[in-house]
């Protein structure tokens, strides 16, 4: 049982791993958010994501010219890199939204098939 | 800026020094945000500060090696693959290994010429056997052998060459995917 359970992790971790990237896209929609702002919305929302994870997914971003960059210092207490999509990562962000759907309707179908 | 535990400056200093194949630029500028990361952290009374980033040479990894390997994998090239590797590398067992993987493929390269030229060259190519000759390839020695494959020397270097280019180049997109899915670990588990 043990050992089911670890597997079903390793899956979620998967599917975690496999949507963060749409995610981060997602939350970066309506405005510019910087790295620790990004994992506390995800994770409010739920999704488990460690600090460490999103730097390295946000360097990719930048370097596949889908986010951009700028340090903003607000006055008093910290400076912070706020990222901003680019019209190629909102293009980006709306397609994968698309496909998202897309795959899962297609899984919710089955799970309807369910007798 | 708020002060920082000694352990997260050395954090730091290492993640900086683990960064440096990249550009200085770059390399201040991830160090600067993870920075300001862990300052805001500390001000929010987080506890261990560090553990969500592992040791500061696998967090640096991660921005290194992950886009090198990706490229490496889309693109295909065993080469290209060999070389994502090796930039990262700390072992000498990844060159050890990258550099068997190479001759692998230098070695069915040439068994893939030898079923070519073994048109051209009947006599000289095949696999020879005679008292104290056993030579697989191209002979040319004194000492008398008996070819012994015939015309069965052109689909025999041919598969031969074929499987070991295969499997070497199997074996770099497996080694390059493991290492990939070890890059990415900073999700919690």
């Amino acid at each position: 049982m043990q050992a089911l359970a670890r597997e079903v992790e390793a899956w979620r971790s998967q599917l975690r791993k496999g949507s963060l990237e749409l995610a981060v896209l997602l939350s970066l929609r309506r405005e510019p958010r910087y790295g620790l702002e990004l994992v506390e919305i995800l994770n409010a929302r739920g999704l488990g994501v460690s600090e460490g994870s999103i730097y390295p997914l946000l360097g990719r971003l930048r370097a596949e010219d889908k986010v951009e960059t700028e340090w903003v210092d607000p006055g008093a207490g910290h400076s912070h890199k706020y990222y901003r999509l680019t019209r190629r990562g909102r293009a980006a962000c709306e397609s994968m939204l698309a496909a998202w759907r897309e795959f899962a309707g297609a899984v919710e179908r089955v799970i309807g098939d369910r007798p | 800026m708020s002060e920082l535990p000694e352990e997260v400056e050395a954090f730091l200093v290492d993640l900086e020094k683990h960064l440096s194949p990249l550009p200085q630029a770059e390399r201040r500028d991830i160090v600067a945000e993870i920075r300001s990361h862990l300052a805001e952290r500390a001000g929010q009374g987080a506890g261990d500060l560090l553990a969500p980033f592992g040791t500061a040479r696998a967090y640096a990894a991660a921005f290194l090696e992950e886009r090198a390997l990706e490229t490496a994998l889309a693109g295909g090239s065993s080469l290209a693959i060999g070389r994502a590797l090796l930039r990262g590398a700390r072992r000498i067992g990844w060159w050890y290994t990258v550099a068997a993987l190479g001759l692998v493929q230098l070695l069915g390269a040439g068994l893939l010429a030898l079923s070519v030229l073994k048109v051209f060259l009947p006599q000289r190519i095949g696999v020879f056997v005679g008292t104290g000759v056993f030579a697989l390839g191209a002979y040319s020695g004194e000492a008398p052998a008996v070819e012994i494959l015939g015309w069965w020397a052109i689909p025999v270097f041919a598969l031969l060459g074929a499987a070991a280019l295969w499997s070497a180049r199997w074996m770099l997109r497996l080694l390059a995917g493991w290492r990939l899915a070890r890059l990415r670990p900073a999700l919690r588990a």
